[in-house]
């Protein structure tokens, strides 16, 4: 960013002023310069790219009114630059852009000076951070509730108490099938709780063997068993100050559920191989796709833990039970696929998009994510269409498929209706084929057809 | 009567919803203003902002930069959004309530001033 500024400068003495346009246009950063009213009076291709604003638009308008930065109101850079006389840099700022997209950016600030050393204005440059935010969410799984794309009326109800949910210290159930977005809901919730600075530690309680479950959540000293050699954090100690997060909790085992009991009661659990109890300060969110009610009355789950855990429930919906958010998902994962394997798919097919929509998807949103992956290992174009998706959205399937359920539904009506008319009439072909208003050589090839035994 | 929240930053409209702290609000009847008052919310979660403001009684909201996100549980919260709008705040409001807006809205015939207007599938608004 620095030699961009200084080639701003240079373009002055070495180069006409058309050429210092084309470079500067050529170059991936945006760059905008501002007079000392803060208003634009230059707006590079980039900037138009990055904020969807065309340099029409923008010249000769505020620059907090096109950038739409989060930091213009607060720590403006370029107000800096013109107090301090110092170039001044962000390192993470985030702008809004024209069609409501929030895009993470860093960004350096300098002034612009005349020939005398006079200011007359103020140069900033910005780059895209996308595909290095969107790569640090994965490793760091940071989702806030921004990420949750959704306009469905059951998940906005659950919107609409999130605040209230994470500002209390409340544990949180969180039901839902496999790929709903348990963890992403349960992230989302932690990260807008006064324990945003400490950590989220995630535990898949079917992922530990039972017989390391305990020594895994509660931790152990050195010497409580043969091979603890050294004292060993638990899950618990790591999410201390902050969220534990259970998942699939249903398939604790009894013993531990009591002691996850009273962690919850009593706020303290003891190590392995420890004498006194050790206080936890940690909020619960627990998850599970199982009815935990049913599993109760099959005493596979304590009703005490139950009810412990199920202080707020969040239920979520199956995909198929809220389709209105499919094409959202498509989009958001199309972008997050762009940005990941640095494509430029623009879209898919209305074709393969009907395709989509009528799927019921048992994997929910993970298998749509999936999907939509495949769709993009198989593409070749700028549009995804219906034959870049998985074989059992490929069409000749599906209409051989549908083919085959009507027709085997009027087979089964018509040979139901044609074995209750014999019976009406005592077996009587001549009558059953009068009353079906069928020839009677017509009835005897369908009863021989359907083997109906008289 | 119909109260209206703008987010501003000195006399202009805040660029982005989700980072303005203060927001002008003024109840409006007939076209006529009947009060007005600054508000600050310091908050940094948009969602809780968006609450506050429900308390406060906001029935519509003129803003500038806002996320899809944000629109989205405005609109579940049944307010009324007319986003992308830029200028000085007074003079955005008197034109707002000059083209009878308020009223429209009122009548359930909603017209922004650039047809740009977000409604609750609930309510209608």
């Amino acid at each position: 960013m620095k030699n961009g500024l200084k080639m701003k400068n240079k373009f002055n003495t070495r180069f006409p002023c058309d050429h210092a346009d084309i470079i500067l246009d050529s170059i991936s950063e945006g760059l905008f310069t501002v007079d000392l009213n803060m208003k634009i009076t230059y707006f590079n291709r980039a900037a138009e790219r990055i904020t969807g604003i065309k340099k029409g638009k923008a010249l000769g308008k505020y620059c907090f009114e096109v950038l739409r930065s989060n930091i213009c109101e607060t720590h403006c850079p370029i107000k800096e630059s013109f107090r301090s006389g110092k170039e001044i840099k962000v390192d993470i700022a985030d702008i809004i852009c024209s069609d409501g997209k929030k895009i993470p950016i860093s960004l350096n600030s300098n002034l612009m000076k005349d020939k005398q050393g006079k200011i007359v204005g103020a140069v900033e440059i910005f780059r895209d951070l996308s595909s290095i935010e969107e790569l640090r969410k994965e490793i760091r799984k940071t989702y806030t509730f921004h990420d949750i794309i959704s306009k469905n009326h059951k998940i906005l109800e659950i919107f609409n108490y999130i605040p209230q949910i994470a500002e209390s210290d409340s544990t949180v159930l969180i039901e839902g099938p496999s790929g709903s977005g348990k963890e992403l809901f349960a992230r989302a919730i932690h990260n807008v709780s006064f324990r945003k600075d400490y950590p989220f530690v995630a535990v898949n309680c079917t992922a530990l063997p039972e017989t390391l479950l305990e020594s895994e959540l509660f931790g152990y000293l050195k010497g409580a068993f043969t091979d603890a050699k050294i004292n060993k954090p638990g899950r618990f100690a790591l999410a201390e100050n902050g969220t534990l997060f259970l998942d699939e909790v249903d398939s604790l085992p009894l013993s531990i559920q009591v002691k996850l009991l009273r962690v919850l009661q009593e706020k303290e659990y003891e190590p392995l191989g420890a004498i006194k109890p050790v206080k936890a300060n940690v909020r619960i969110i627990a998850a599970t796709r199982s009815d935990l009610v049913s599993l109760i009355e099959k005493g596979e789950f304590r009703d005490d833990l139950y009810f412990r855990i199920n202080v707020i429930k969040i239920v979520l919906p199956p995909l198929k039970e809220r389709r209105d958010d499919i094409p959202l998902l498509i989009t958001h994962f199309i972008e997050k696929f762009n940005k990941k394997m640095q494509r430029n798919i623009s879209g898919i097919s209305i074709d393969a998009m009907r395709k989509l929509m009528s799927y019921d998807y048992p994997g929910n949103i993970r298998e749509l994510e999936n999907i939509i992956e495949h769709a993009f290992v198989m593409c070749k174009d700028s549009e995804i269409k219906i034959e870049h998706l998985p074989p059992k959205f490929s069409s000749q399937n599906n209409v051989d498929s549908i083919s085959n359920t009507i027709e085997t539904g009027f087979n089964t009506a018509e040979k139901q209706i044609i074995i209750e008319t014999l019976r009406k009439n005592n077996g009587n072909k001549i009558k059953t084929a009068h009353d079906l208003g069928l020839h009677r050589t017509t009835l005897w090839r369908k009863i021989k057809k359907y083997k109906i035994s008289l | 009567m119909k109260i209206i929240a703008i987010p501003h930053f000195g006399n202009r409209i805040s660029s982005r919803f989700d980072t303005a702290q203060q927001f002008f609000i003024v109840s409006v009847e007939n076209g006529k203003i009947f009060k007005k008052e600054n508000v600050l919310i310091i908050d940094e979660n948009p969602f809780k902002k968006i609450n506050i403001l429900k308390n406060f009684g906001i029935d519509i909201l003129i803003c500038d930069g806002l996320t899809k996100s944000c629109e989205t549980y405005l609109i579940s919260k049944c307010i009324q959004v007319f986003p992308w709008k830029q200028g000085n705040i007074e003079k955005i409001l008197l034109d707002f309530i000059k083209k009878n807006i308020i009223q429209k809205s009122l009548n359930k015939d909603i017209g922004g001033i650039n047809n740009e207007k977000s409604r609750c599938s609930d309510c209608g608004w």
